[in-house]
């Protein structure tokens, strides 16, 4: 994926993690949305049999969608752990609020589906990857 | 910064229990947002239902059309199962503004949507692993099965344990294996004696070579036979000796 330069308006800072360190732990609090400016991150998920990595995101992807857009609850629906040294972006939360407020009901409620569909599959997947 | 974008156009629809909202396969555009009742979402196989999921208040379903701009019909079938009030968009409306919302949220919107869909394929590809897994197992378990038991049609003779050394009752041994024997035997024999599962007997069975063993047999199953007024009955051998043993082996490899 290719980092798109209007992303880079909406950064609100920079920050960097060394190995393995854990960026965003399943089930805690926070619906900040990152964007992965350098290197790689792995996203891991709970099961009752350990846990699964389900995807690996390289630059330009975003990180901590789901409980932003969701709104129902602020919390992580997976981990977020670097692998090797990773530069993420935090995004200006309060600019991304605002711009999402102006859609109409229609297309937050779609969109909303959507996150949710994926949390739903996601889930899915890793229960199956393990099983 | 964009206005406010104005509300689409909605039209309300009312269904009952058992009518379908969506079909599977069709070419339909609208979305749809739940406001009374509930709707199940299926797919079908051949003539089975695969329930996907119960939806219901403030839910929207028909979306995934609308993400993949129209492209592809209906993946799954809607069915009202109770009273039902719907909300029906129209996407003209709501396709323009997902292409004039602001880039960020379309970007990540974006992203989100292509998870989705390799998240999809990731379950379809693991649930027909895991599938062809299981028949691989059955077709083991079967192919096991032919291989230690031997179809045989052979009148056998029984009698329950400790009962009268005169009393000879008779039946048809149907396949055979070394741990016991399939069997049909007249429904009148069991009106006269016991024949439960766990009931033990005493049989006695002759192979085309001439020799007779006699083991003893305790009832697995009790199944009615295909064949009218009879019995079918899974014994298992719960005291064979050594030579008997040799026999049957002998006689299922010949």
């Amino acid at each position: 994926m290719v980092l798109v330069s209007f992303i880079y308006g909406y950064i609100a800072k920079e920050e960097v993690f060394g190995p393995q360190t854990l960026i965003l732990e399943e089930g805690a609090k926070g619906d900040w949305v990152y964007v992965v400016l350098e290197g790689k991150v792995k996203v891991r998920k709970r099961t009752p049999k350990g846990m699964v990595t389900i995807d690996t995101l390289g630059e330009g992807a975003i990180v901590g969608e789901i409980p932003f857009l969701l709104k129902t609850h602020k919390l992580r629906t997976a981990s977020v752990i670097a692998d090797g040294v990773v530069k993420l972006g935090i995004l200006d939360k309060e600019r991304l609020e605002k711009e999402y407020e102006l859609l109409s009901p229609q297309l937050k409620s779609i969109i909303k589906t959507l996150v949710l569909r994926l949390e739903e599959t996601t889930k899915k997947a890793s229960l199956l990857a393990v099983s | 910064m964009a206005e406010k974008k104005k509300i689409p156009p909605v039209v309300h629809l009312s269904y009952s229990k058992g009518e379908l909202i969506i079909k599977e396969g069709d070419y339909g555009i609208s979305i749809y947002k739940i406001l009374h009742g509930h709707v199940q979402i299926f797919k079908k196989s051949g003539t089975n239902k695969i329930p996907l999921a119960t939806l219901g208040r403030g839910e929207v379903f028909g979306e995934m059309t609308f993400f993949n701009f129209l492209l592809e019909p209906r993946s799954a079938s809607v069915e009202a199962i109770d009273d039902v009030e719907i909300e029906v968009w129209h996407p003209a409306m709501l396709t323009e503004e997902y292409k004039n919302m602001p880039p960020i949220l379309r970007y990540i919107s974006k992203q989100a949507l292509d998870r989705l869909l390799r998240m999809n394929r990731i379950v379809d590809d693991l649930s027909s692993k895991k599938r062809q897994k299981k028949q691989k197992e059955i077709n083991h378990r079967e192919a096991k099965r032919k291989y230690y038991r031997k179809k045989w049609d052979q009148e056998f003779s029984y009698k329950p344990m400790g009962s009268s050394p005169e009393l000879k009752l008779s039946g048809m041994i149907r396949d055979i294996s070394p741990k016991g024997l399939g069997v049909e035997v007249a429904a009148s024999n069991v009106i006269n004696f016991p024949h439960n599962p766990g009931d033990k007997f005493e049989v006695n069975i002759q192979f085309p070579s001439g020799k007779t063993i006699c083991v003893v047999a305790q009832i697995k199953s009790v199944k009615k036979s295909k064949t009218p007024g009879s019995l079918f009955l899974g014994l298992e051998f719960t005291d064979i000796d050594r030579d008997a043993n040799k026999q049957i082996t002998f006689f299922m490899m010949s």
